[in-house]
């Protein structure tokens, strides 16, 4: 390749005249310097290097001779061929980045809320149903379902979906009108009986599961000790399960009726569940009672 | 060349050496035998019946392959050099 050329310096007692056996060698010279008295400073093609190393020994030879030549390297493009070569597995490494980034143009590798993400479950959902998952190829037009769905929920008002390189950005914006507010405070049980389940996110438990509280004692503190030993305040978000037992006595015509009466009265709520009940007739009245499992939720 | 062979018929022996040069410029030499005094100053190319000494600035050969030599640079004087009879200037 007539652009592959090498510089190669001789050195020697007056090198001009180690020009003439090259000459005949019928070895092209390019660009021949004098930089000094005794070098001499030419440009060979990188065919012909080899043949100047068979007539003149590489510098550094143990037996002298009159003339020495090193090879400088190549230049020009020869250079960047050499380096290429000599770089092989950098070289490769980095085309096969290039490819592995060119494959996964398509690829949805995360998913980045704007706004808030709160409805992050929601969300993932929405996109799931959508056909849109992560590691997975994007398929284009599902923006409007996505955000059909996250704009259904009562709280969001602005919702906008579009695929930002490798990540799909949800936007997601929520009425100002219809926060909701959340509790403050300590935990305390709603009644007494025997801790079933306990579960803090944060706050800090100051009973345990087995332990037998009354009513208006504190499950859980809205506080978290740090590691110097302060304390900070924050909002408890917690959900404790206590296996109660209420009694009740109630004027009725009948059993059912008399327990309609004493559910009504205690104020179960929704997450509440009934173990066993019993109704028996004392004088006039029936004495009701009731064994359920009382949820109490806290910021959740 | 037919043109350099007609020229030079004559010329005893000269046909295969010859200087072509540029004034201010560089020049080309053919029949070169070889390569004497060397710098950036002066070039003396030597040929078989004699030694075509070139002066100059920034002298470089620029290729120098089967008895044909391109000097660049400025060359500003050349002369025949003979160390029998003296320089002769051209």
């Amino acid at each position: 390749m007539s652009f592959y050329r090498k510089r190669i310096l001789l050195e020697g007692v007056m090198p001009e005249r180690a020009l003439l056996k090259l000459r005949r060698a019928q070895i092209p010279l390019y660009r021949i310097e004098k930089p000094k008295p005794n070098q001499i400073l030419f440009q060979v093609r990188k065919q012909d290097a080899e043949k100047i190393f068979a007539i003149y020994s590489k510098a550094g030879a143990e037996n002298y001779r009159a003339y020495q030549v090193k090879d400088l390297g190549a230049i020009g493009l020869g250079k960047w061929i050499e380096t290429a070569q000599r770089r092989v597995g950098l070289l490769l490494g980095g085309l096969l980045g290039l490819s592995m980034i060119l494959a996964s143009q398509p690829l949805v590798l995360a998913v980045e809320f704007v706004g808030t993400s709160v409805y992050a479950r929601e969300t993932y959902q929405a996109l799931d149903e959508a056909g849109v998952k992560l590691f997975a190829p994007y398929k284009p037009g599902q923006e409007d379902s996505v955000c059909a769905k996250l704009l259904a929920i009562e709280d969001v008002e602005f919702c906008s979906v579009k695929k930002v390189g490798h990540r799909i950005v949800v936007e997601t914006r929520l009425s100002p009108f219809s926060k909701k507010e959340t509790q403050a405070g300590v935990m305390r049980a709603r009644c007494a009986g025997e801790i079933v389940s306990m579960a803090v996110l944060r706050g800090t438990p100051l009973v345990k599961i087995g332990d037998t509280v009354r009513e208006g004692d504190i499950l859980a503190g809205d506080w978290f000790s740090t590691e110097s030993g302060g304390q900070v305040r924050v909002e408890i978000i917690a959900r404790v399960c206590i296996a109660c037992t209420y009694e009740i006595d109630v004027e009725a015509e009948d059993e059912e009726t008399a327990f309609a009466k004493a559910y009504l009265s205690q104020g179960f709520t929704d997450q509440d569940t009934i173990q066993q009940y019993s109704v028996e007739r004392v004088g006039d009245l029936y004495r009701v009672q009731i064994s359920f499992h009382a949820i109490e939720i806290f910021n959740l | 060349m037919r043109l350099y062979d007609e020229i030079f018929k004559n010329a005893d022996g000269f046909s295969f050496s010859r200087c072509t040069v540029v004034p201010g410029g560089g020049g080309y030499f053919e029949g070169v035998k070889s390569v004497g005094d060397f710098s950036p100053e002066k070039v003396v190319v030597c040929f078989p019946h004699g030694n075509v000494a070139v002066e100059g600035k920034g002298l470089s050969i620029k290729k120098y392959y089967d008895g044909d030599l391109q000097l660049s640079g400025q060359i500003s004087r050349l002369y025949v050099e003979d160390l029998q009879t003296g320089g002769e200037e051209i």
